[in-house]
């Protein structure tokens, strides 16, 4: 009798472990996790797993510094690690593993009154390090231009300097946003604003994407890699996931994950 | 429960083809990473960007793999050195440099001091000999003197530096330097790093030699522009010699140089100066009811501003070529530095000025020279032979000259401007004769050989004479007549490079007194504040021998 109740006791709590569910902690940029991530993760739940999502989106350097730390299982990323972020990993015994899971393009708004339709690489870096501060210095009907960036822990702040302006520092009179809504916003608000949203967010009213160098942001140009903003957005986990994080990486690198890539505006993989 | 041989031919197929994707997957990662190791052999791995774009392009590698393969050597690099050091954005270049040198010396000083000089006066000169001896005096000296003074050392110098380029031809610069805290060099000495061995082992300062801003304003192939701003050294802003600036001096303010090649083979060039040399307190001299309204009140700081104009040209390609420059630099408040640091009774003045001294730079200390320079200096090149031993081994004559515009005039404590040297104590007194052959200094020599890489070699001599009043003596080269002014002699100096990064060398420095009646004692001059040159303190040569052996990097 004895030896049955201890059994009974060790089969309930097991059965109360089984039942509760695992948690997923992601953390990192406001790119991923705004939208796409939490709509991933709705969808992956409603699939039938039982597993809990802690969602942080506070910028790529967060995601890549959460995985360091060990404080996440997932991070989220729209720019590569950094040779000193690999380093400090690695340092700490963090092998940094990224996954893409999807594209994007960083496209370049406008106010939608205002004239330019069209802008060269060379423009955009004149205008975004501040050494065309007119638009009329760049085809427009005059007028300072605004310049609106994401903040500094950002991975898109970092991959448009890298991207657009060859590395080189923002004009001192950009203003930081939090996040992609924030910019289209204010451009949508100020004629003569400029700035750079993920393609989830170029239709936006009030505002309108421009052409860099004759190419527009889409599904085809960035997959074809001609637009020349285009990036991956990454998953990053320490060496190869395990357990629910692998799953859900999986899901999201599958048909049904690429389907919501999509669904919010991002570029699907393949 | 067996497994029917169908259903266990799935699962291994499965498998198969499994292991089969996975050793496709690894081998073309490796394809990928040692076609990027080979291509990129000496270039560091962060630099590979290019390398995995072109192959993800070309479809040797997926997306997904080029990234497995960027982080796979971005992890090499972080290993290395450079990977763990974060640098701003805007960098696009930091060099470190530095060097240390070791040096022996041997220095004999000799004063002497005749019977009956006949030079006296009233208040009675005193003498301060090397040995610290005070108290010989009167008008007419009892015994004859005579002060032999040996010293020989051991010392080092070290230095430190780093060079940060940014976009838009922005460079930021700084140089450490030994400084002070030791017996045989005051602290934060403006010509000298040399830090003497045998104190007791004490622990030895670190000083900012130099730390700039250098702006590249414009450049194009025929024209350059170039701003420079903070300390400095001095032949980085304009064309001089240690004569008038001694190597290791970083001067203080902004500088600007200009270049144009007016032709193929001739350049002309402009440099301009704005130096700060002594900030005085203004706003607290004078504040107090007794002291508002004397003629000691500082009025500015002390400048020194000017400009030389000069030209570049080369005669025979590679083989023959000059350079010529003329300039003006104007010493400015040199009264009100000399008056700010008089201390009145019941007052510190505590503002840091030091006024400008040369050889005649008499009384209690306060006194300050008045210098406005005019100098030409020039250079000829000449590469005589491309073959045999000399091949390619240029030979250079120079030369130096400066003359001072305002010598013998000098700031006493009251504030007035005295023409006051006429070689008798007092020397203050208002209408003595300006000795006017005190004011010019030159130099002329010849080099041979270049010594900058491993196995080269270079000779250097040449003669100085710099006359008492000629320039300011806190400025000029700190070993030859011992720092001062008031000299004549030779430098001969010996440099071989046993490496590309070590070198040996050897120098003499032989200089006799010009006039003994203006000596001043013996000792570094940038080490005193007091230069009273006492007529019964006479050092009538000074030579110096000095075997160094440097590594730089």
């Amino acid at each position: 009798m004895k030896k049955q109740i201890i059994l009974s006791l060790a089969m309930f709590a097991a059965l109360s472990v089984g039942a509760h569910a695992q948690k997923i902690v992601i953390k990192g940029s406001d790119t991923l996790g705004a939208k796409l991530v939490p709509l991933a993760a709705e969808a992956y739940k409603n699939a039938g797993n039982n597993v809990k999502f802690e969602i942080a989106a506070e910028g790529s350097t967060t995601g890549i510094a959460a995985i360091t730390e060990g404080t996440a299982d997932i991070g989220m990323s729209s720019r590569r690690a950094k040779a000193t972020e690999v380093s400090m990993a690695t340092g700490k015994g963090v092998n940094m593993k990224p996954i893409i899971v999807s594209y994007d393009g960083m496209g370049v708004i406008v106010n939608a009154s205002n004239p330019i339709t069209k802008l060269s690489k060379k423009e955009v870096e004149a205008i975004f390090t501040g050494d065309a501060a007119d638009w009329s210095a760049v085809g427009g009907s005059g007028g300072t231009i605004s310049i609106y960036t994401r903040n500094t822990a950002s991975g898109t702040y970092q991959d448009f300097k890298d991207l657009a302006m060859k590395k080189r520092d923002y004009a001192p009179t950009a203003q930081k946003m939090a996040g992609n809504e924030q910019i289209a916003s204010e451009v949508a608000k100020n004629k003569n604003g400029i700035g750079y949203v993920g393609l989830a967010y170029i239709k936006t009213p009030g505002i309108k994407v421009v052409s860099i160098d004759g190419v527009l942001p889409s599904k085809a140009t960035v997959q074809s890699k001609s637009y020349p903003y285009a990036r991956p957005n990454f998953f990053y986990t320490n060496g190869d996931a395990q357990g629910e994080a692998k799953k859900f990486i999986d899901f999201m690198v599958g048909p049904k994950g690429q389907k919501i890539v999509e669904e919010v505006g991002f570029v699907p993989i393949n | 429960m067996r497994a029917t041989a169908e259903g266990a031919a799935i699962p291994l197929k499965a498998n198969k083809n499994k292991r089969k994707i996975e050793q496709m997957k690894k081998m073309k990662l490796a394809v990928g990473l040692m076609a990027i190791t080979a291509m990129a052999f000496s270039a560091m791995a962060q630099d590979s960007g290019a390398l995995v774009d072109q192959l993800v392009k070309k479809g040797v590698l997926s997306d997904q793999e080029g990234e497995e393969v960027r982080a796979e050597l971005l992890k090499e690099f972080s290993k290395t050195s450079a990977g763990k050091v974060n640098l701003s954005d805007s960098v696009k270049s930091i060099k470190l440099s530095g060097d240390l040198r070791l040096r022996y010396e041997y220095r004999k000083t000799e004063n002497s001091y005749p019977v009956g000089d006949g030079i006296g006066g009233s208040p009675a000169p005193t003498a301060t000999f090397n040995t610290g001896t005070t108290g010989v005096g009167g008008n007419t000296p009892p015994n004859a003197y005579q002060n032999v003074a040996e010293q020989s050392h051991t010392r080092y110098r070290l230095r430190f530096g780093l060079t940060t380029k940014f976009a838009k031809d922005v460079e930021f610069g700084f140089r450490l330097a030994t400084s002070g805290n030791n017996t045989m060099g005051a602290a934060g000495n403006a010509t000298s790093s040399n830090m003497t061995l045998g104190d007791g082992f004490m622990k030895d300062s670190i000083g900012i030699e130099t730390a700039y801003l250098k702006w590249n304003a414009y450049k194009d192939s025929d024209v350059k522009l170039t701003v420079l701003g903070g300390k400095f050294y001095a032949n980085d802003a304009i064309y001089t010699s240690n004569m008038l600036w001694d190597g290791d001096i970083g001067v203080e303010g902004t500088a600007q140089k200009f270049s144009w090649k007016v032709l193929p083979k001739t350049e002309l060039f402009i440099n301009t100066l704005q130096l700060v040399y002594n900030n005085v307190n203004e706003m607290a001299v004078g504040t107090t009811a007794t002291d508002i309204g004397h003629s000691w009140r500082v009025e500015d700081d002390g400048y020194i501003l000017g400009g030389q104009l000069g030209v570049k040209h080369e005669f025979i390609e590679k083989t023959l070529s000059g350079k010529v420059a003329g300039g003006y630099w104007m010493y400015t408040n040199e009264q009100d530095i000399a008056n700010a640091n008089q201390s009145p009774t019941g007052w510190t003045w505590n503002n840091g000025a030091v006024p400008l001294r040369g050889g005649n730079a008499v009384g209690s200390g306060n006194i300050g020279m008045e210098f406005a320079l005019i100098d030409v200096l020039g250079e000829v090149e000449y590469i005589p032979f491309k073959d045999g031993v000399l091949a390619n081994v240029p030979f250079t004559v120079f030369g130096h000259y400066v003359l001072n515009t305002e010598a013998g005039f000098e700031s006493d404590q009251s504030g007035r401007q005295i023409g006051a040297i006429d070689g008798n104590w007092p020397y203050n007194s208002v209408g003595d004769n300006i000795i006017a052959d005190e004011n010019y200094a030159f130099r002329a020599g010849m080099k041979v050989g270049h010594a900058k890489k491993k196995g080269q070699w270079e000779l250097n001599g040449y003669y100085e004479m710099v006359k008492s009043d000629a320039l300011p003596d806190q400025f000029n080269d700190s070993d030859n007549g011992n720092g001062f002014t008031n000299h004549e002699g030779i430098t001969l100096e010996a440099t071989y490079m046993l490496q590309d990064y070590w070198s040996v060398g050897v120098a003499l420095k032989e200089y006799d007194w010009l006039n003994p009646t203006e000596n001043n004692i013996i000792g570094n001059s940038s080490t005193l504040t007091q230069t009273r040159p006492t007529a019964n303190n006479i050092a009538s040569q000074s030579r110096y021998i000095q075997v160094d052996t440097s590594v730089k990097f």
